[in-house]
C-alpha cells in the first residue's frame, strides 16, 4: 500500500480510554441496535476481518462458548465486520451446522464502515477493506475502559477477555489495581499513596509491602468475583 | 418493520416482549419488561423501540403500554393480552 492510499483510508479518530464510547445505531443480526441500548450492562464490542474465514470462525465459536460466563458478569457481546447482515446470517448458520455452535449475540453489518471508522477498527497498513481484531470493553455508563487490537493473523484468547472483565470489575468494586498476570483470587495492589498522610496510614494497615509504593492485599473470593454494581473512580 | 414479519405477524422476539409487557399491570419499564420476558436488556430496549415505531406500544407516564393495535397483534399471535 502506498502512502497516499494509507492516508486516504486512515481513520479520523480512535476511541480513548476513560472517555465515552462513540455512539452508534447499527443494523445487526438481532435488528437495529444502539449503543445506548446497553446502558447498565458492560459491553464487549469486537470486530473481525470477514465472515467465512478460518480464524474468525474459531473466534466466534470461542466467543459463543464464553457468552454465558460473560452474561453472569453482566457483560454482553456485540460483533462487527464489514459484511452484510445476510452474510452474517449465512455464516452463523454455517457455524451452527459445521461446529454445532449457536452464536447467541448480535453482529453488526457495518457495510458503510460507520462504526468501524468511529472506533478505529480499520488498520490501513494491514487491510483497507477489513476490520482488524479489535476488542473494546465498555462499562455500564458507556465509557471505554480497555481496548485490545490484534492483527488479522492472531486469534484472540478468551481467557484474557474474561480476565480483563474480571480485573476491571474487581478494580471498580474495590478501588485497587491488579499486578502483572493477575488472575481472580490472587492478591491485588493497593493504589500508591499520594500524600504523606496516605503513606503513614498504609504503613499501619497491615498490607504485604515489597516497598512503600508496592503493597498487596487479599480480597475475599466473593468480593473479587462479584460483578460491579456501581462504578467508582479509582486512582491507581 | 423488523418486529413484524412480511405477513404482518409478530416476530417471535416481538411477541415475547409484547406478551411480557401485557403481563405487567399498568405497563412496564425497560427493566421490568426484560425481567418478565427473560431477555437481555439491550434486546428489550431495541425491540420496544421497534414496537413503538410500529405503533404497537406507547409511553404513558414514563411506562410502556400496549396500544389497541398492539393488543390486536398479540391476540392474533395467540398470546393473551392480559392476565
Amino acid at each position: 500500500m502506498n502512502a497516499n492510499t494509507l492516508e486516504a483510508t486512515r481513520p479520523s479518530a480512535l476511541p480513548r480510554l476513560n472517555e465515552p464510547a462513540p455512539s452508534f445505531e447499527a443494523v445487526t443480526t438481532h435488528g437495529t441496535i444502539k449503543l445506548s441500548d446497553y446502558e447498565g450492562s458492560w459491553l464487549i464490542l469486537f470486530s473481525h476481518p470477514a465472515d467465512f474465514t478460518p480464524v474468525c470462525t474459531t473466534e466466534f465459536a470461542a466467543f459463543a462458548e464464553i457468552a454465558t460466563q460473560l452474561r453472569d458478569r453482566n457483560v454482553e457481546l456485540l460483533g462487527l465486520s464489514i459484511d452484510s447482515v445476510f452474510s452474517h446470517l449465512a455464516w452463523m448458520r454455517s457455524i451452527r451446522s459445521s461446529l454445532s455452535v449457536t452464536v447467541p449475540f448480535p453482529v453488526i453489518a457495518d457495510l458503510d464502515r460507520a462504526v468501524a471508522t468511529a472506533y478505529g477498527m480499520i488498520m490501513p497498513g494491514e487491510s483497507s477493506t477489513e476490520t482488524s481484531r479489535c476488542v473494546f470493553f465498555i462499562d455500564p455508563k458507556g465509557i471505554v475502559r480497555a481496548m485490545i487490537y490484534y492483527p488479522l493473523s492472531l486469534g484472540r484468547n478468551m481467557k484474557e477477555i474474561l480476565r480483563v472483565v474480571d480485573a476491571l470489575q474487581m478494580a471498580d468494586a474495590n478501588q485497587v489495581a491488579t499486578p502483572a498476570n493477575w488472575e481472580p483470587g490472587q492478591k491485588v495492589i493497593v493504589p500508591a499513596p499520594r500524600t504523606v498522610e496516605d503513606l503513614e496510614r498504609r504503613l499501619d494497615a497491615g498490607y504485604e509491602c515489597a516497598d512503600w509504593y508496592l503493597c498487596y492485599k487479599s480480597l475475599d473470593d466473593t468480593a473479587a468475583a462479584a460483578p460491579a454494581k456501581e462504578l467508582e473512580e479509582a486512582t491507581v | 418493520m423488523p418486529c413484524v414479519n412480511s405477513d404482518g405477524s409478530l416476530t417471535p422476539v416481538a411477541a415475547q416482549v409484547l406478551g411480557a409487557l401485557a403481563s405487567l399491570d399498568a405497563g412496564g419499564t425497560d427493566d421490568t419488561v426484560a425481567r418478565a420476558a427473560a431477555l437481555p436488556l439491550y434486546r428489550v430496549r431495541a425491540t420496544l423501540r421497534e414496537l413503538r415505531l410500529a405503533g404497537l406500544i406507547e409511553e404513558v407516564d414514563a411506562r410502556r403500554v400496549l396500544t389497541p393495535d398492539g393488543r390486536a397483534k398479540l391476540a392474533a399471535a395467540g398470546v393473551p393480552a392480559a392476565h
